[in-house]
């Protein structure tokens, strides 16, 4: 299983702050997602072909960064906690 | 002039005196105004040795260049004196619409000098300016003294002033304006109040002359419409600053127990989401700005129901929540709106509190000490009553007016180890262990532990491309890479230029370095280009530390406090790590021409920078 947690305004989209599921890899789970919940396509992708991020999004495994798109073959393992963030700045 | 209005006021306080002087376009040349022109008058004007709180030390507030004019977030000015927290050059910007005002007053800044026999405040109404008696308005806080001169003055006027903390004297004195917008750091309140001097008004009509009125208006017009339509106004406007405390807290950065770990179990009770969902604020912005960041907020539900005020930031729940352990977001909000009205700096504020907990904590100050007063991790309540207890000097309060270096140093037993601050500054909410060349910045900052100096969490801890300088690049934010000392160096250049112009850092996550350099050639009419612009941020960073350095600061003050270079952090997916300094700071030290002895700029370097008069002030004792 894999974590997958969500922050801000992507929690309106998932009713809740962390679900699991199962991927073998970063873009595996984000097309699996995005059909499992409305809107998340339009929230993380530019458009419908699901090539290109969003600017802003903002993907960690494991509390590190990831860089999109090289790493979007991200592999992922069991038990591990994916961060998804639609923007950040401030502070 | 251009762009200034090329005159500043310095009003003489032991003698009731105000005369009018030009700003020589030399001078608006090499530091554009704001920070860079007030740090020039400050290097000039007070010399070494000086007390930051006797007659000699001068208050330097400036406009940017850009301020009051339509390119976005152009609100801010600098305040500039020696600080009575770090002993150095201190600086501290605060936005809202006090900054504008002032320059429609007909000044693009004032100097203070002297100490004024009984309290005083300025009024500027249209070029004409005026000290009036302020003995009413003594003892009072910052909410009531805006009302009142508002009053007295007429609601055109805007009103920056201190608080009752300011008055006593207590170190991380804020000045205020526009009732909430604070020009925090480094305890300039203090200086204010040193100098009884209780409030400034400011109104006027004066209009700004601009060379290349067309070209500047559509450069601020493309990115006002740029910035309003980017990440920045979705994320800012709808959460504030406070969003970005999951993504610290993920990455096992976010200061909690006073640093002694980096991880918080409760941040749902006080993140951004928190935020929004107790406190309902309403997005509120600085003047010309198109992202909104600020917040008026209601505390609805606890002993502090139907406060209000604006805020919090980031930063005010980074310290009060995360390092003193609170969860109570009420309790957070109201002692950020205490900060407010006393007039107090919330970072130093809740930091020195956190110090105090543990303090506690570890038997280093007992019941015995402070008639029986004592305060664990987590206590909100007795938090929010030391906040009071600091701004009045009361009891343990007095100890803590101080500072968390001054503390340390009077209570010993091995407690300046926790004491989180840098050159007498407190740290902000980001624990460097985690992003290690945060630490570099925090270290080398010339006002002390500050995190917007560099502003480098935006490149480390949230990993936002800057386009601002040539590569922000960071490879992996655990270690230590000498290559990247860079990043530090030039983001530390550029936002003291951002600072002298008068702009919003937030907005720089968004901005290229074109979009300043073209703005000054535009607004000046000089010939201005990205070399130009990275060379005055140079030349401004050398002149203040060469400042700092005719102080007696060397190298061994470019540090951290033992806790992060000696204590790995506990847990979270930053475990193990701590603060390996030394890695960086040689290489910063060579991107910086700067001796890797002494830590003085090289005389290479200052004659480079057209700083030639700056090379015999710290080097005349040789
Ligand atoms: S982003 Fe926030 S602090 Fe910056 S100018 Fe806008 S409202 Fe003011």
């Amino acid at each position: 299983m894999i974590k997958v947690k969500v922050f801000l305004s992507l929690r309106k989209i998932f009713g809740q702050k962390e679900i699991s599921s199962e991927a073998e890899n970063i873009e595996e789970l984000l097309r699996k997602l995005v059909k499992q919940y409305d809107g998340l396509e339009d929230a993380l992708f530019k458009d419908s072909k699901q090539n290109e991020l969003r600017p802003g999004i903002i993907i960690l495994v494991n509390g590190r960064h990831i860089k999109w798109p090289p790493a979007i073959s991200t592999p992922l393992k069991e038990g591990d906690e994916v961060a998804i963030f639609p923007y950040i700045c401030g502070g | 002039m251009y762009g200034l209005i090329g005159k500043i006021l310095r009003v003489n306080l032991t003698e009731g005196k105000i005369t009018e002087e030009e700003i020589p376009e030399e001078l608006v040349r090499k530091y554009l105004g704001g920070r860079g022109l007030a740090s020039r008058y400050l290097f000039n004007e007070v010399k070494p040795g000086v007390d930051p709180l006797a007659p000699e030390n001068k208050l330097i507030f400036m406009s940017g260049l850009l301020t009051g004019t339509q390119y976005p977030s152009a609100s801010r000015y600098s305040v500039v004196a020696k600080s009575p927290l770090t002993g150095l050059w201190g600086q501290a910007s605060s936005g809202g619409y006090w900054g504008v005002d002032l320059k429609k007053s007909g000044f693009d800044g004032i100097i203070f000098e002297g100490i004024s026999q009984t309290p005083v405040y300025l009024v500027i109404d249209n070029g004409k300016a005026e000290l009036r008696d302020a003995q009413e308005l003594w003892g009072k806080n910052v909410f009531e003294t805006t009302e009142i001169l508002k009053e007295k003055l007429g609601k055109k006027f805007n009103i920056a002033c201190i608080g009752q903390a300011g008055e006593r004297l207590v170190k991380y004195a804020s000045i205020m304006n526009d009732k909430h917008r604070a020009a925090g750091r480094c305890g300039f309140g203090a200086v204010m109040g040193s100098k009884n001097l209780k409030a400034i008004g400011v109104s006027g009509t004066e209009e700004i002359k601009i060379a290349d009125e067309e070209g500047f208006k559509n450069l601020s017009e493309k990115l006002f419409n740029l910035l309003d339509e980017s990440i920045l106004r979705f994320g800012m406007g709808e959460f504030g600053t406070n969003m970005v405390l999951d993504m610290v807290n993920i990455v096992g950065g976010f200061p909690t127990r006073n640093w002694q770990t980096g991880v918080c179990p409760f941040v749902d009770e006080i993140n951004g989401t928190a935020l929004k969902d107790k406190l309902s604020p309403s997005p509120k912005g600085c003047f010309a700005c198109p992202v909104k960041c600020g917040r008026m907020s209601e505390i609805r539900q606890g002993p502090y129901a139907g406060q209000k005020g604006e805020g919090p930031e980031y930063e005010s729940v980074g310290t009060f929540g995360g390092m003193c352990y609170v969860d109570n977001l009420e309790a957070i909000t109201y002692a950020h709106f205490l900060c407010n009205d006393y007039g107090l700096d919330t970072i130093s504020c809740g930091s020195t509190i956190a110090f105090t907990m543990e303090c506690f904590e570890k038997g280093i100050l007992t019941k015995e000490d402070y008639d029986g007063f004592e305060i664990n991790f987590g206590d909100a309540e007795k938090m929010v009553n030391l906040v009071h207890k600091i701004a009045k000097r009361e009891g343990i309060g007095d100890l803590l007016a101080e500072g968390t270096k001054r503390m340390a140093e009077k209570l010993g037993q091995g407690s300046e180890r926790f004491a989180m601050q840098v050159k007498g500054l407190e740290l902000p909410a980001y624990d460097s262990r985690a992003a290690k060349i945060t630490g570099l910045a925090f270290a080398t900052a010339n006002r002390g532990g500050c995190h917007i100096d560099a502003y480098v969490q935006g490149a480390t801890f949230i990993q936002v491309p800057y386009t601002l300088i040539e590569d922000s690049q960071i490879e992996d934010v655990h270690k230590e890479n000498p290559k990247e000392a860079k990043v530090v160096k030039d983001l530390q250049d550029v936002f003291a230029d951002v600072d002298s112009l008068g702009i919003c850092k937030f907005m720089c996550l968004a901005l290229r370095a074109e979009d300043l350099s073209e703005s000054i050639a535009q607004i000046t009419g000089l010939q201005f280009s990205v070399e130009d612009l990275r060379k005055t941020g140079e030349r401004i960073y050398n002149l203040e530390r060469a400042f700092n350095i005719r102080e007696g600061l060397t190298r061994a003050h470019d540090t951290l406090p033992k806790r992060l270079l000696e204590e790995p952090l506990p847990e979270g997916i930053a475990e193990g790590q701590v603060n390996n300094l030394k890695i960086l700071l040689d290489p910063y030290y060579e991107f910086r021409s700067w001796d890797k002895i002494t830590g003085k700029p090289t005389p290479e370097k200052l004659k480079e920078l057209g700083l030639e008069d700056v090379i015999e002030q710290i080097y005349a004792s040789e």
